[in-house]
């Protein structure tokens, strides 16, 4: 079966899109390109839609679409003015540098005890409910909450402190 | 007649994130957003951090406890 990607909720997903997409190419008119090349290539998919949760799956395009960039960059280098040569330079340290934060990333997760983890996975990665997730651990729904909230607060506190000596955002550098 | 204060939280801002947020109060938090430079910019982390484990996921499940305790409680569930 075919699914259909709804204007109206195609247009909620873009300012956060575009969010992310700024983050991944820290560059204003990259990122507007981002979200055009992610947008068109998930309305050409648009029948590999599972249904669920939209704004997910177009992050997921985002950073393959992104990757696939940096990979197709680095194979044929990036063509640029020689007045802009030096940025060039500087957006390839960059690129290297979130390829790293991903690892941070994870690293940082792993080291969350268990409950945390479990928490993060149930509510952020599978998309449950907060009652859902409740009902499944036999807790109230305002100790998900809380859980989760410390959960990320700890996994936030761990990925800075990797990074607390790097300029700018920390977060921002993460993706 | 009293004036009706809506309390915003921490966990608001987490659950508008997750797409969790109650319909009546998203619109009153994301008025509050653009007043609250500091609160913006934790709904904006915690928004790229979700976005960040969901594409990170393959990674995250490479973790072989947690992935057995998720599949357990989604089996669970299921059944």
């Amino acid at each position: 079966m075919q699914n259909q990607i709804s204007t109206a909720e195609l247009n909620d997903c873009l300012p956060a899109l575009h969010r992310f997409a700024l983050q991944l190419t820290r560059n204003q008119d990259r990122a507007c390109d981002l979200v055009q090349d992610s947008v068109e290539r998930a309305l050409r998919k648009a029948h590999l839609f599972d249904g669920s949760n939209l704004r997910s799956w177009l992050f997921t395009i985002c950073r393959r679409v992104f990757l696939n960039q940096i990979r197709s960059e680095k194979a044929r280098g990036v063509a640029v003015d020689m007045d802009d040569a030096p940025q060039s330079r500087l957006a390839s340290a960059q690129t290297q540098e979130q390829t790293m934060h991903f690892n941070d990333v994870v690293d940082a997760f792993h080291e969350l005890p268990l409950n945390d983890r479990v928490i993060l996975s149930l509510v952020v990665i599978e998309g449950m409910k907060y009652e859902e997730a409740a009902e499944m651990l036999d807790v109230p729904v305002g100790t998900v909450r809380s859980r989760l909230s410390r959960a990320r607060n700890r996994l936030m506190t761990m990925i800075e402190g990797e990074n607390e000596e790097e300029v700018g955002t920390k977060l921002a550098a993460v993706v | 007649m009293a004036k009706v204060i809506e309390l915003l939280t921490r966990l608001d801002i987490d659950a508008l994130a997750d797409n969790q947020l109650a319909e009546g109060r998203v619109d009153s938090l994301r008025r509050y957003l653009k007043t609250d430079l500091g609160a913006l910019e934790d709904f904006a982390k915690m928004e790229t951090l979700n976005a960040a484990l969901q594409v990170l996921r393959p990674a995250i499940y490479s973790d072989h406890a947690l992935r057995d305790t998720v599949e357990r409680l989604l089996r669970r569930r299921a059944a």
